[in-house]
């Protein structure tokens, strides 16, 4: 197959265009990926007059250290939010979906927290749940449901849910709006035949919406999950990780670029847990894309 | 289908158009020219010896102090121009080790005593005893620079402000509790009884202990006297009785809910907070702190009286916090430098510094200005009173080594102690076998 010479230009010029994203993905995202990927098999530290390479060490020492196993656990525990998140923001959409008077109040409100820095929702969330002054424990012993303030930040096993409902709370209105953009593609046709067949609100909701909104749930479920598994700022401000709350970004963050415990600065071994992260995330993409993509050829066969 | 073509047309015309092909390098050097633009060639060899100084956050409110002091060694010394870059205390080693990285760092360097080893052993920091005359070492208290400036035996920094923690108490939530206040408590021992008076008549807290900082268990334990490790420095040996039954005091009052739940998550800036809004009675805290809370809560600041650090009935043992001032092995001027360091910490410049805030000088004949043992009336002169009066009963604590890993292992077992997973002997005995684990490795 021969190109005619206008034809060969255009995809020229196209890649010409393309040349300056190129250069700053490849030099701000591929070649530090390909460098941290490097500096994992190495000690690496600013604070270390000389690198060397050390081989696998950076990954033993990973599968001995009892701070990474509650980090890994704690990060995929934190893969909760998804379905959550996925459960709540379908529903929200089906709420603000409909064009009535007002509406537009309410979408704008669920959208809020999405525009809102992570570091002011966390701060403003960290005081609300004070166990000592905070307005939620303060309403709830008004309210007589509880005597003694609950620690919902200082105490393991609730502190980490704790700031997933923060999480929840902030990318709600974001799912949401991807839910109505769903919502509104889907054919009005459909709709009436399942109106005409009889089906109940809730048939319909089942058997024509959800399976239409698939691709949808896909997407929320990907970048859902890559949020989840990448969680920082709610754990860096609400807890500083501390009582079991590091996650692994967490942990990166502390080994490779914190001073505040002591100066370690362990580049090497924090970008040995990257490459775990990384291996995570890809891991974690694929398998949604692999089984819920399948799901979704089935539904539409 | 015509609009198609029509498109079709106009997307061929446009590659055939000679103008298109310069659109595209053109918008990449724009790209190119503005990530450029920062990186200004410094190389030049101008008329002006350029020194640059890196401190932590002192701008904008000593502008005047310093520019005063700079105006003074420029005209001392000609030709040389000093450029000042301050930066927040938040993440203040990080930035700094970022201009080492980048080979951009600046000539003089403020650094907290505890960075000093850290710096040196990165080979950032140069040995000053090449650069300068004995004298001038030998101007500062001994103790100070001997113990905070050096690392292997040699001085790799100059002591500048210093100061030992002070109590500040706010009268009026004593009163509100009901405690007939005659002046801030004196002894730790007095703590629990005070906390539980305030927490059961108001709404308030009586105290605020920081178990989340790096440091935390260090300061419990060194505080009775009991060294972290022996004198070579490899071997923990703070499993002691007298520092179990510290440890025990200090998370008991977490245990029985006499401090704020959020102790364990939160770090010093809180009971700073807490303070200021008037919920919290007693606060340990470095002096110059005190200027923040008299800009920021004026009816707290009215309320407030100051006191020595609280201790031990039998152990008065004050740690010192100390700024120094380092000079950078990039620096193209390194004797310039450590002039500069020598100028802002010798006697003039730091007292001078002194009368601005509350803060102590670390040169042995400024310290014995009657400015710093005199008290006047104000909270800030009693405050300097008694932090001057502490350096001479203070000691400096130095990180161990592997200072990440083993503060990693005394927050963890902290936590648990305090969560009664492990009781503080148990806790202390583990914390030492894990931290020998490390230095042996």
């Amino acid at each position: 197959m021969k190109f005619s010479s206008s034809r060969t230009r255009q995809i020229a010029l196209a890649y010409l265009f393309l040349l300056p994203a190129f250069v700053i993905i490849g030099l701000f995202q591929v070649y530090p990926m390909i460098q941290a990927f490097l500096f994992s098999f190495t000690d690496f530290s600013p604070l270390n007059p000389e690198t060397s390479f050390i081989g696998l060490a950076n990954f033993v020492e990973l599968v001995q250290d009892p701070a990474f196993w509650l980090a890994l656990k704690n990060t995929l525990l934190y893969l909760i939010v998804v379905p959550v998140i996925i459960v709540l923001s379908i529903s929200l959409s089906l709420l603000v979906e409909p064009k009535i008077p007002f509406i537009n109040f309410f979408r704008a409100g669920y959208y809020v927290p999405v525009v809102t820095m992570m570091v002011v929702v966390a701060l403003v969330w960290k005081e609300i749940f004070n166990t000592d002054y905070g307005v939620l424990n303060y309403v709830l012993k008004k309210l007589g449901a509880i005597e003694e303030g609950i620690p919902w930040l200082t105490r393991e096993h609730i502190a980490l849910f704790t700031i997933m409902t923060v999480t929840i709370w902030k990318g709600l209105g974001y799912y949401m709006v991807m839910f109505i953009v769903g919502l509104r593609a889907i054919s009005p046709d459909m709709l009436e035949a399942a109106l005409i067949d009889g089906a109940s609100r809730w048939q319909t909701l089942l058997h024509v919406k959800i399976p239409a909104l698939w691709p949808t749930i896909t997407l929320v479920s990907i970048l859902s999950s890559i949020s989840a598994l990448q969680v920082f700022e709610e754990i860096f401000i609400m807890t500083s990780g501390q009582i079991g709350t590091a996650t692994l970004v967490y942990e990166i963050y502390k080994k490779g670029f914190s001073m505040a415990y002591g100066g370690g600065m362990e580049m090497g071994y924090a970008c040995a847990m990257g490459v775990v992260l990384f291996a995570l995330v890809f891991g974690f993409s694929f398998f949604t894309v692999r089984t819920m993509g399948q799901y979704h050829t089935t539904g539409e066969n | 289908m015509s609009i198609s073509r029509r498109r079709s047309r106009l997307g061929n015309g446009f590659t055939q158009s000679p103008t298109a092909w310069w659109w595209a390098p053109a918008l990449f050097l724009c790209l190119v020219t503005l990530f450029s633009g920062g990186c200004k060639d410094t190389s030049d060899e101008s008329e002006f010896k350029e020194i640059t100084l890196f401190t932590m956050q002192l701008r904008p409110t000593f502008d005047e102090y310093f520019f005063e002091r700079f105006a003074e060694f420029e005209r001392t010394h000609p030709g040389v121009k000093i450029r000042w870059m301050d930066q927040p205390y938040q993440n203040y080693e990080t930035k700094l080790i970022t201009t080492f990285i980048a080979e951009s760092a600046p000539d003089v360097i403020n650094l907290p005593n505890e960075s000093v080893p850290t710096f040196a052993r990165a080979q950032f920091i140069t040995e000053l005893e090449p650069l300068l005359p004995q004298e001038v070492f030998d101007s500062y208290v001994p103790l100070i620079i001997q113990e905070g400036c050096k690392y292997q035996g040699k001085i790799y920094s100059l002591p500048w402000y210093v100061s030992t923690p002070v109590t500040m108490c706010n009268r009026k939530v004593f009163e509100e509790a009901g405690i007939d206040f005659t002046g801030p408590p004196q002894y730790n021992e007095e703590l629990p009884e005070i906390c539980r008076q305030i927490q059961e008549n108001t709404d308030k807290f009586g105290f605020f202990q920081t178990y989340a900082e790096a440091g935390s268990l260090a300061t419990m334990i060194v505080q009775v006297r009991v060294p972290l490790l022996d004198e070579s420095r490899t071997r923990a040996i703070f499993n002691q009785p007298r520092a179990v039954k510290a440890v025990e005091f200090w998370t008991d009052l977490y245990r029985q809910g006499l401090v704020p739940s959020e102790c364990l998550t939160s770090k010093h800036r809180r009971p700073i907070e807490l303070y200021k809004s008037g919920r919290l009675a007693i606060l340990h805290i470095a002096p110059q702190f005190l200027r923040q809370v008299k800009a920021d809560a004026p009816d707290v600041y009215r309320n407030t009286v100051v006191g020595p650090q609280i201790h031990w009935r039998d152990h008065a043992v004050y740690k010192i916090e100390m700024h120094t001032i380092a000079v950078s092995r990039q620096s193209k001027h390194p004797n310039l430098a450590a002039e500069l360091a020598a100028f802002l910490t010798n006697a003039e410049s730091q007292m001078k510094f002194c009368k601005l805030t509350t803060i102590l000088p670390s040169v042995s004949a400024a310290l014995k200005d009657p400015f710093f043992s005199e008290p006047d009336d104000t909270p800030e002169g009693q405050a300097r009173a008694f932090s001057a009066h502490q350096v001479a009963n203070g000691i400096v604590v130095l990180p161990p080594p592997k200072a990440s890993k083993v503060y990693v292992i005394f927050n963890e077992i902290t936590t648990q102690i305090c969560l009664g997973k492990l009781s503080a002997s148990e806790g202390l005995q583990l914390a030492e076998e894990r931290v020998n684990e490390i230095l042996l490795k």
